[in-house]
Order: structure tokens, then C-alpha cells, then sequence
């Protein structure tokens, strides 16, 4: 089995996102360093490694909060969308700077001739049998490691090789490592220092994505709701409740979602699942007469859910029409590409 | 996302919140007392 490789696309977008990214990074680290040489002044070598150590640790967790925040933020408001367009160089950059963090670490113990006491302390078995005093850089490593596998299979080579099913399946391990990351602080750092700010900044970080998760599956829940007609046909509403150039989305029992939308005079119903890496069509727009999925901007067209030439993308559509005032569609699925919008005249 | 997807990632990641945030929890309880000022004792030995 072969399966043709495909070059990274650059735009202006990605590599404004990536300037932006690289630029925050090197903004935090700079005034992590500086403010804390100035209020703690490093006595020796030793202590300015342990202070790379530090700036790029804090780092990398913010920069994982913030990854695990980007998904429901832009559920909950589309002004967030922006941010999950190049979400996968973040997630890249992320693990780049968790492994100079672990370098600095190494550095630090061969720094200070100790190089076999980090072997001795890996491998205390009794301390794995413990809370307070867990080998708690373990619990980094083990982290570093998933995202190391997220990181070198975040090229779209492996999103086709894999499929979107598989692929986002194995991406949402970033929460185990995230898991991970908050553990390794909490067992380590806040362990040995005593600063209210580790507990305060950890939890708060942990709360944040928490609630924005918690928020953003209420809202879901109540868009799971859709009134049936008596053959079974799912009720929309009428067509004006469809705002000109986007979708409401409908539920089917047990089954995917599906995105209606409303151009004009014309109203069209695909699957709810973008070809590309299954992104939420319906929470997109309809830009140049073709549906443009929110995640990375793949396009349909509204009649048969093609994607325009030269692309070969198709999604499946399902049968629309107009009764009693409202638009309901039919839940069964049409073959991809099939054509199925209607024009409603208004 | 699909509605497989939907499921694992609610089970997911509810999970890992409750277990990360019990750890944490714990962590922040069980954390050592800091350490007695040296003065005294010193003084004390002294």
C-alpha cells in the first residue's frame, strides 16, 4: 500500500498564525527570564539553567491550556475559530519547547556532575509506590512522549494514511498528557517550592479548561434536540430561522449530525462532518457559494456537497423540503455527492 | 467530530478532569509543611 505525499500548503494565514505563535513564545520566556533574574538573581551556572528550566516548563503548560481551550472556545463563540485553524504547528511548537525544557533539565544535572543521580531517582522503584515523593519526572517524560507521537503524526500524510477517524481518536491523547503535565508540577514543583502562585496558576489553568469543556457540552446538549415529524422526517424550523449563509445544525437519533443550510432562496442539507478531519461543517459559513468548513477552510458546494474542481472531496447530502412552513430533512443519507438541495422561492 | 468521537472524547475527558483534579487536590494537601526556621534551634544548640 502506497499513498502520495502532499507538501505542507503555506498561506499568508499560517505563516501570520505561525509569526504570531513563534513571537508569544519568545515574548514569554524573554520576560519570564528577565523578571526572574531580576527578582531572584541566579548565584551560579546551576541557577540559570534551573531558570531555562523553569521559564520553558511554565511555558509549555500554558501553551497546552491554551490547545485544550482553542476546541471549546470556538464552540462557544466563532471568534475564537481563527486560533484552531493552525492549531496543529501550535500543538508542534509546544512539544518542541517541553523537549528544551527536559534538555535543560539534563543539562542541569551533567552541570552539576550529577548525571547518575537522576538514573537513581528514575529508577527508586519503592517511590513508585508513593504519592508525595512519585517520581514525578516520570510523569513529564510520559508526557513529552505522547507529545512527541502527536507532534510527528500532525502532518495531513498521516491524517489521509490513517483516516480522520483514527487520527482524531489518537490525537485526543493530548489529554492525557496535559493529565500528565498537571501531575508532574503538582508532584514536583509545587512539592518543593513553596510559592502560593505554582498552586494558584496550576489550578486555575486546570478550572479554566474544565469549565470552558463543561460550557461548551451544555451548549452542544442543547442543539441535540430536534423535534421529529410524524413520517420521521427532522423538523428545522422555517426557513428565515436559518440565518442567510449558515446552517443550523439537526440531530439524528443515534446517528451523525446533520448541517442545514440556507443560501438565498436555496436550502441544502450535507453531513454535519467535514472531509477533511471531520470539523463541524454547521458551524461554518457559505463563502463564494460553497460551504466552508470553520477548522481549515476545505469547500462544498450546497447542491450536491462536491467540492469545486480540481478537489474531489464529497460529502453525503440528504433529501430537503418544505412542509407546513418549516424545513424538515430526511435523516436517511443520501450517496455522497448526491445532488439535494431545493430552491424554497422567497 | 463524529459521534463515536463525541462519546470518547466526553468520557475522556471527564475522567481525566475528575482524576487530575483529585490528584491535584491531593497534592496541594499532602504537600510538606515548610520547613522549621533554622534561628532558634541554632540559638537553642547554642
Amino acid at each position: 500500500m502506497s499513498i502520495g505525499f502532499k507538501a505542507v500548503q503555506w498561506n499568508r494565514a499560517k505563516l501570520v498564525y505561525d509569526a504570531f505563535l513563534l513571537s508569544g513564545v519568545i515574548v514569554f520566556i524573554g520576560t519570564f527570564i528577565a523578571a526572574e533574574a531580576l527578582l531572584h538573581p541566579p548565584k551560579d551556572a546551576g541557577g540559570w539553567i534551573d531558570l531555562r528550566v523553569r521559564a520553558f516548563g511554565v511555558c509549555a503548560l500554558l501553551m497546552l491550556t491554551i490547545i485544550l481551550s482553542i476546541g471549546p472556545l470556538a464552540r462557544l463563540s466563532p471568534r475564537f475559530l481563527p486560533l484552531l485553524y493552525n492549531r496543529r504547528h501550535f500543538g508542534v511548537l509546544t512539544f518542541l519547547v517541553a523537549t528544551l525544557h527536559a534538555s535543560f533539565m539534563i543539562e542541569w544535572y551533567i552541570a552539576q556532575n550529577a548525571l547518575p543521580s537522576l538514573a537513581t531517582e528514575l529508577t527508586k522503584w519503592p517511590d513508585y509506590g508513593k504519592f508525595i515523593g512519585f517520581p514525578f519526572k516520570v510523569l513529564g517524560l510520559a508526557a513529552l512522549l505522547i507529545l512527541f507521537l502527536l507532534a510527528s503524526t500532525s502532518h495531513d500524510f498521516w491524517l489521509v494514511f490513517l483516516t480522520p477517524r483514527i487520527w482524531k481518536a489518537l490525537h485526543m491523547a493530548l489529554y492525557a498528557a496535559y493529565g500528565l503535565a498537571v501531575m508532574h508540577v503538582a508532584l514536583g514543583a509545587m512539592q518543593s517550592n513553596r510559592n502560593p502562585a505554582i498552586p494558584m496558576l496550576l489550578g486555575g489553568a486546570l478550572l479554566l479548561v474544565t469549565s470552558l469543556h463543561l460550557a461548551a457540552g451544555r451548549r452542544e446538549r442543547r442543539s441535540n434536540r430536534t423535534a421529529m415529524a410524524p413520517d420521521g422526517w427532522l423538523i428545522v424550523g422555517p426557513p428565515r430561522s436559518i440565518p442567510d449563509k449558515c446552517a443550523a445544525i439537526v440531530s439524528v437519533p443515534g446517528g451523525e449530525r446533520i448541517a442545514v443550510f440556507r443560501d438565498g432562496a436555496q436550502v441544502g442539507a450535507v453531513t454535519n462532518l467535514c472531509a477533511h478531519q471531520n470539523g463541524p461543517l454547521g458551524e461554518g459559513r457559505i463563502i463564494d457559494g460553497c460551504i466552508t468548513c470553520p477548522w481549515h477552510g476545505y469547500q462544498y458546494r450546497l447542491e450536491d456537497g462536491c467540492a469545486p474542481a480540481p478537489f474531489t472531496e464529497r460529502l453525503v447530502t440528504y433529501r430537503v423540503r418544505i412542509n407546513h412552513g418549516n424545513v424538515e430533512v430526511d435523516p436517511r443519507p443520501l450517496p455522497a455527492g448526491t445532488r439535494a438541495a431545493i430552491s424554497i422561492g422567497t | 467530530m463524529t459521534r463515536t468521537h463525541r462519546a470518547w472524547h466526553r468520557i475522556i475527558w471527564i475522567g481525566l478532569a475528575v482524576a487530575v483534579g483529585l490528584g491535584f487536590g491531593l497534592a496541594l494537601a499532602l504537600r510538606p509543611a515548610p520547613a522549621a526556621a533554622p534561628g532558634p534551634v541554632m540559638e537553642r544548640a547554642r
